[in-house]
């Protein structure tokens, strides 16, 4: 019947209403009528004995929003583990709207009475809240230092990482700096699952990864960066110049990654085409190809590798230097390419050259 | 016994130092060329233009030679089962010993190839190359155990 009349008038009354109605529409404050109401739902939610009733009403009341917040936080300190257990998931589920419940929801995690899987769904909670949770920071730093558990050492890593302000971020980089193994990888995928937000983590991160060489899971920190597309190239761009060849290797790595948007990067990966690694130079070359015409100055630093010692790096400058300039290589250089001593870089030169032709 | 557990657990092995570079890396490729496709998320692995860059990352001359250390590792893992078969002791010693070699040289020709890939793109050409050189049952255990994470270090396929 509403629908109706609503369709039933006028375009411009339309207009206007839906001018009115979707901010608030959007913004939650209005609703369609609730199934149910808040006291309902909050009994629903203390049922003593459906679990799914208890669920259902965790997850309808969050269309209460903020209203849910004091009833939700008192339920914080009910005598069921359970009930407990659902006030802290709506809880979550309500994000930021719930920011004054951080301290009760700190206080639970903290609490050495309560489960270790309680204390882990509040500590999850605070993520869910996000950055709104930062008060609690300081609190969690402590609690880091001192679990002993080692899933609500990876739930408090991955709640710091969701609220991602500065003061959570350095304690993650820390964390990175000092864990070991499949800990350390927690924390890296911690960051990488924020990837958007951890921007001024980076700098920090690329060091602690450049002082391990051998860091299993240097790559992965080093991708991380190039996800900041052109920003990310002042980061890198020192590390091509590390003494250690897998740390300018992942430097190279991950400015191909950005393509034209390392253009910043050609003076210096040109200096990198005569390193004394042959996967650096590989990755060199790899990098300027894919900034493709802008790298055209490095065109002449990238011939001499169609005679690197490596056939591997013959077989990427074939390809880099076609991508940058594709008239760069004389009749005399391919003839020299199609009759390489290295099976792969004759078919590569081959199959480069019909593309061009 | 031996039979059924050496060539799933050894060619798994071999591949660890590489499988370790190629963990977490799920972010895609954005600046892909004209030779390169545009994602490298896994879900993108039966896409035709993986294939296209497989195609063309089968000629690189690391790459070649991982296949053919794959190749020798295969024959020397046969020869050690035609020993063991036939209870010679000094034979099973050498061939075992050969193994062990071969096995070596595996992982530095893997871990070499790794150096000039992309994790990415090192995780197409592993199972690549494990396609290529395991008959389908040895290939499916293999991958079985990996993804059990039975094998220590080994369970991001």
């Amino acid at each position: 019947m509403v629908i109706r009349s609503f369709l039933a008038r006028p375009p411009i009354g339309k207009a206007t209403m839906l001018l009115v109605l979707m901010p608030l529409l959007l913004s939650g404050r209005l609703g369609f009528p609730a199934e149910q109401s808040l006291r309902s739902l909050l009994e629903e939610l203390q049922h003593p004995e459906d679990a799914s009733a208890r669920f259902r009403a965790a997850e309808s009341i969050v269309e209460y929003g903020v209203l849910a917040v004091p009833p939700l936080r008192s339920l914080l300190s009910h005598s069921d583990g359970r009930v407990r257990y659902c006030a802290c998931s709506a809880l979550g589920r309500l994000g930021p709207t719930a920011q004054n419940a951080v301290p009760d929801l700190f206080a639970m995690a903290a609490n050495p009475q309560e489960c270790e899987i309680q204390r882990g769904y509040a500590i999850r909670s605070l993520g869910q809240i996000g950055p709104a949770a930062a008060s609690a920071v300081p609190g969690l730093q402590s609690l880091l230092r001192e679990n002993s558990d080692p899933n609500l050492w990876r739930q408090i890593i991955n709640t710091l990482a969701a609220i991602a302000t500065e003061e959570a971020l350095s304690t993650l980089i820390e964390s990175f700096q000092q864990a070991e193994g499949e800990d350390r990888e927690a924390v890296l995928c911690a960051l990488q699952r924020q990837s958007g937000r951890i921007r001024s983590a980076i700098p920090a991160l690329l060091a602690v990864s450049a002082g391990r060489p051998d860091d299993p899971v240097g790559d992965e920190v080093f991708l991380l960066a190039s996800g900041f597309g052109r920003e990310a190239v002042d980061d890198l761009v020192p590390y091509l110049r590390s003494p250690v060849p897998d740390t300018r290797r992942r430097a190279a790595l991950a400015l191909s990654r950005l393509g034209p948007a390392a253009s910043d990067a050609v003076p210096v990966l040109c200096e990198t085409l005569k390193d004394q690694s042959a996967f650096v130079r590989f990755w060199a070359a790899k990098t300027l190809g894919k900034i493709g015409p802008d790298a055209r100055r490095a065109s002449e630093f990238l011939l001499p590798l169609l005679e690197d010692t490596d056939p591997n790096v013959r077989w990427e400058a074939v390809s880099a230097i076609v991508k940058i300039d594709p008239t760069a290589i004389t009749e005399n250089g391919w003839q020299r390419l199609l009759n390489d001593p290295e099976p792969g870089v004759r078919e590569r030169s081959a199959s480069i050259r019909s593309t061009i032709r | 016994m031996l039979r059924k557990v050496l060539p799933a657990a050894a060619l798994a092995v071999v591949l660890l130092t590489l499988m370790a570079r190629t963990r977490h890396s799920d972010v895609p490729l954005d600046a892909e060329d004209d030779w390169m496709p545009s994602s490298t998320s896994s879900s993108s692995w039966s896409d035709g233009t993986w294939e296209v860059r497989l195609e063309e990352l089968r000629t690189l001359p690391a790459y070649r030679e991982a296949e053919q250390a794959l190749r020798d590792l295969e024959e020397s893992r046969s020869a050690l089962l035609k020993s063991a078969d036939a209870s010679d002791a000094d034979a099973m010693l050498a061939a075992g010993a050969n193994y062990q070699r071969t096995l070596q040289l595996n992982r530095d020709k893997l871990s070499q190839l790794g150096e000039y890939l992309d994790p990415a793109e090192a995780r197409a050409c592993l199972q690549d190359l494990v396609q290529q050189s395991q008959e389908g049952d040895q290939r499916d255990a293999m991958i079985l155990e990996i993804r059990l994470g039975i094998l220590a270090g080994v369970n991001s396929w």
